[in-house]
């Protein structure tokens, strides 16, 4: 942990870790010295290493691995806090037409994204039945996939509600302005501490090493993208990526970048993945008929869509805002 | 661009002034290439050059010519302070903090310059011309080297002039630009192993001295940068070179201070040392510390728009340092390839916060640590924080 303290006794903490595959980084500021501040660390980074290991699917003895390992064979039990994530995810999915599905993960055994294959679609049929929220059954405490080879995966929503806990454990540890922001995804609390809004920027989804645009935020807010450059490639001319719509089982198509603004990292996931998979029209419709949540969309042509509030919260329109090195 | 079209120039000039004193040498065909590559994706240039220095003998003088091709591309920083407290990404990219834009350019130069001696005079005039998209130099240049004091001392005057044409790619207005460069010199020759030089040189430019890239942040927005259309900059340099006659060595050692009217100081010390090893081989180590002050009108940010405001790192106070090496062997007594290579270190001595969620603070409250839990740092940074490689690999022969 770093600290920059000026001679009032506020100084600006900054804690980096790896998590879930990327970088967790909070900033926060704080007056109570440095033992405390190292003790909020340590606690925030505690916290979000105990969400990865309880529901990564990379971790064999996650949660998650131990409802995937029963898959056709018996419920598993399990705690509050995993029914509150898997419901999430199914009401995402019935939300979506289906389109998300937190069962989707098992095609990746014909989706390999290293190999830069596209897949035959007799491969993706014939793990379709495999992909069904349906039929993940919540009940009594308990997790249960009905059919064998069923895979459950909770990243779609795992690492916004990491940055969800640890922006309370934060706020509930008296913090008033901080900024957490695991791999992309962000969640500020309170104001910056300098009248100024926050400012995250947007990344370039075919320059990754500049911004778009940036997001200006008052106060407490989750902020998050789903785009298709974090697992992709490019055959024949198209791109192929990760996001897939589980209705088909092949890439969604329209959309390169959506970004999010709502009062949670969770919600603003929540809608960016929805907005993304719905595609150009019926994505900014969704965000636009979302009372408490704003967006921008950036399509595959890479022309920028936002809903009308997004004018308060951003710099629009998108001018090269910034560019940004790699570190 | 510009950082690369300060230093190529001095290559042609040094190589005019190795010229000029090697005038009553052989003549000379070299090829060179040299990349140059700054860290963080920043500017790279692919340098070819080829240079001819024809002798015609006492009565014909010398004419040399210089041809240059670079390639120019990478990432520069824009001036704009580092706002973003973080990025949103489907993939997390990590930030840094210096806002970069990415450019690309080539730079076309042709140098021509014709020396002969009369007497204890050895006068030469040189013409050179440079073309990048948005930028044309021409100069135009006349020296002397006036040999006194029975042949122990050299007298050297200079006079150089160029006119420029700036066209922004942004807004293709020309821009006139002019600089006049006046330099004095008296080398020395101590003994028959050392020599003295001290050298001066005083350089007017004018017109457009704004890079019209760079941004500054103004209170909430960003203006384009601004510098005084006039810029008065000197140099003083003083160079000792001793010859190790047992080792079959030489020693160069510089030391140069810079200023001019826009505050800068800036301090450099060279060290270069040449080792003969048996007749084929040469090993040159080299090494080089720089520091300067920055310009006044030089600022991060400013909270109300001034006269003359710049937010360009090559103003700020840093400090710099370089060590080389270069290997030189000679495949014929007529034919020597040489392979170099230089890493320096930059740092920025004025730095800034990445954000600022807390109000002013003072530099001097910093205190970076890292605990050793394998959590990372903050920092403050400076878009001077940079790390160059160049490697050249060259070909000279004599005839």
């Amino acid at each position: 942990m770093a600290v920059l303290s000026p001679s009032g006794g506020r100084a600006l903490y900054t804690t980096r870790f790896a998590l879930m595959g990327g970088t967790g980084v909070v900033r926060f500021v704080d007056a109570r010295g440095r033992e405390r501040a190292t003790a909020i660390a340590r606690a925030a980074e505690a916290e979000a290493l105990r969400i990865e290991w309880k529901f990564s699917r990379f971790r064999e003895r996650s949660v998650v691995s131990e409802i995937n390992r029963n898959a056709g064979r018996t419920p598993v039990a399990v705690d509050e806090e995993t029914v509150g994530l898997v419901e999430a995810s199914l009401a995402m999915a019935r939300a979506s037409g289906g389109r998300f599905d937190p069962t989707v993960g098992v095609l990746r055994r014909a989706w390999r994204f290293a190999e830069a294959r596209v897949p035959e679609p007799a491969e993706i049929d014939a793990l379709r039945p495999l992909v069904d929220h349906a039929s993940v059954s919540v009940r009594d405490g308990t997790v249960f996939l009905r059919r064998a080879g069923m895979e459950l995966d909770l990243g779609g929503v795992g690492k916004e509600y990491a940055v969800d806990r640890v922006a309370e454990l934060l706020a509930g540890e008296g913090v008033e302005s901080a900024l957490v922001n695991f791999s992309g995804d962000v969640r500020t609390v309170g104001g910056r501490g300098d009248g100024r809004p926050w400012s995250i920027g947007v990344l370039d989804p075919r320059a990754r090493d500049r911004c778009r645009f940036a997001v200006r935020v008052p106060g407490t807010a989750g902020v998050a993208t789903s785009g298709d450059y974090e697992r992709f490639f490019v055959a024949g001319g198209v791109r192929y990526h990760h996001l897939l719509d589980a209705r088909t089982g092949w890439p969604a198509r329209g959309l390169s970048s959506v970004t999010v603004v709502a009062a949670t990292a969770f919600e603003a996931g929540r809608l960016a993945t929805l907005a993304f998979l719905l595609g150009v029209e019926e994505g900014r419709s969704l965000l636009e008929a979302t009372p408490w949540a704003e967006g921008a969309l950036i399509g595959e042509d890479g022309a920028i869509l936002a809903t009308r509030g997004m004018a308060r919260l951003s710099d629009l329109p998108g001018s090269l805002y910034a560019a940004y090195p790699g570190v | 661009m510009a950082a690369t079209r300060a230093r190529l120039p001095l290559i042609a000039a040094g190589l005019g002034a190795l010229a000029a004193r090697e005038a009553r040498a052989q003549s000379t065909f070299d090829v060179r290439y040299l990349l140059y590559k700054e860290s963080g994706g920043r500017t790279e240039v692919a340098n070819p050059w080829v240079f001819l220095n024809q002798n015609f003998g006492l009565k014909g003088g010398q004419l040399s010519l210089l041809l240059g091709y670079d390639t120019i591309s990478g990432a520069s920083p824009t001036g704009g302070y580092p706002t973003l407290d973080g990025t949103t990404s489907a993939s997390g990219v990590a930030n840094s903090s210096i806002p970069l834009a990415q450019y690309e350019d080539t730079r076309k130069s042709v140098t021509a310059s014709y020396a002969h001696k009369f007497g204890a005079h050895l006068p030469s005039i040189d013409l050179s011309y440079s073309k990048e998209n948005d930028y044309l130099a021409r100069g135009a240049g006349v020296t002397d080297a006036w040999t006194l004091a029975k042949g122990r001392g050299t007298l050297h005057l200079g006079v150089s002039l160029s006119r420029d044409i700036v066209t922004p790619v942004t807004t293709h207005v020309d821009h006139p630009k002019s600089s006049n460069a006046y330099a004095l010199g008296w080398s020395w020759i101590l003994g028959a192993k050392d020599l003295l030089d001290l050298s001066g040189s005083y350089t007017a430019l004018s017109g457009y001295l704004d890079d019209p890239y760079k941004i500054v942040p103004v209170g909430a927005t960003t203006v384009p940068e601004h510098r005084p259309d006039a810029r008065s900059r000197y140099a003083a340099l003083l160079k000792y070179g001793h010859f190790f006659v047992d080792a079959n060595a030489a020693l160069k050692l510089s030391y140069r201070y810079y200023w001019d009217d826009w505050s800068i100081r800036a301090h450099t010390l060279d060290l270069l040392y040449d080792q003969r090893l048996g007749s084929r081989w040469t090993l040159s180590p080299s090494a080089r510390v720089y520091t300067q002050s920055h310009a006044s009108f030089f600022g991060y940010s400013f909270a109300t728009p001034q006269t003359y405001m710049s937010a360009d790192y090559r103003l700020s106070a840093l400090h710099s340092a370089q060590g080389g090496l270069t290997i030189a062997y000679a495949i014929r007594p007529d034919l020597v390839i040489s392979l170099g290579a230089t890493y320096q270190y930059q740092r920025g001595i004025d730095r800034v916060l990445p954000i600022a969620a807390v109000p002013p603070l003072p530099a001097s409250a910093l205190e970076d640590g890292d605990d050793g839990d394998g959590t990372g740092t903050i920092e403050t940074v400076s878009a001077a924080d940079l790390s160059i490689l160049t490697g050249t690999i060259g070909l000279t022969w004599r005839y």
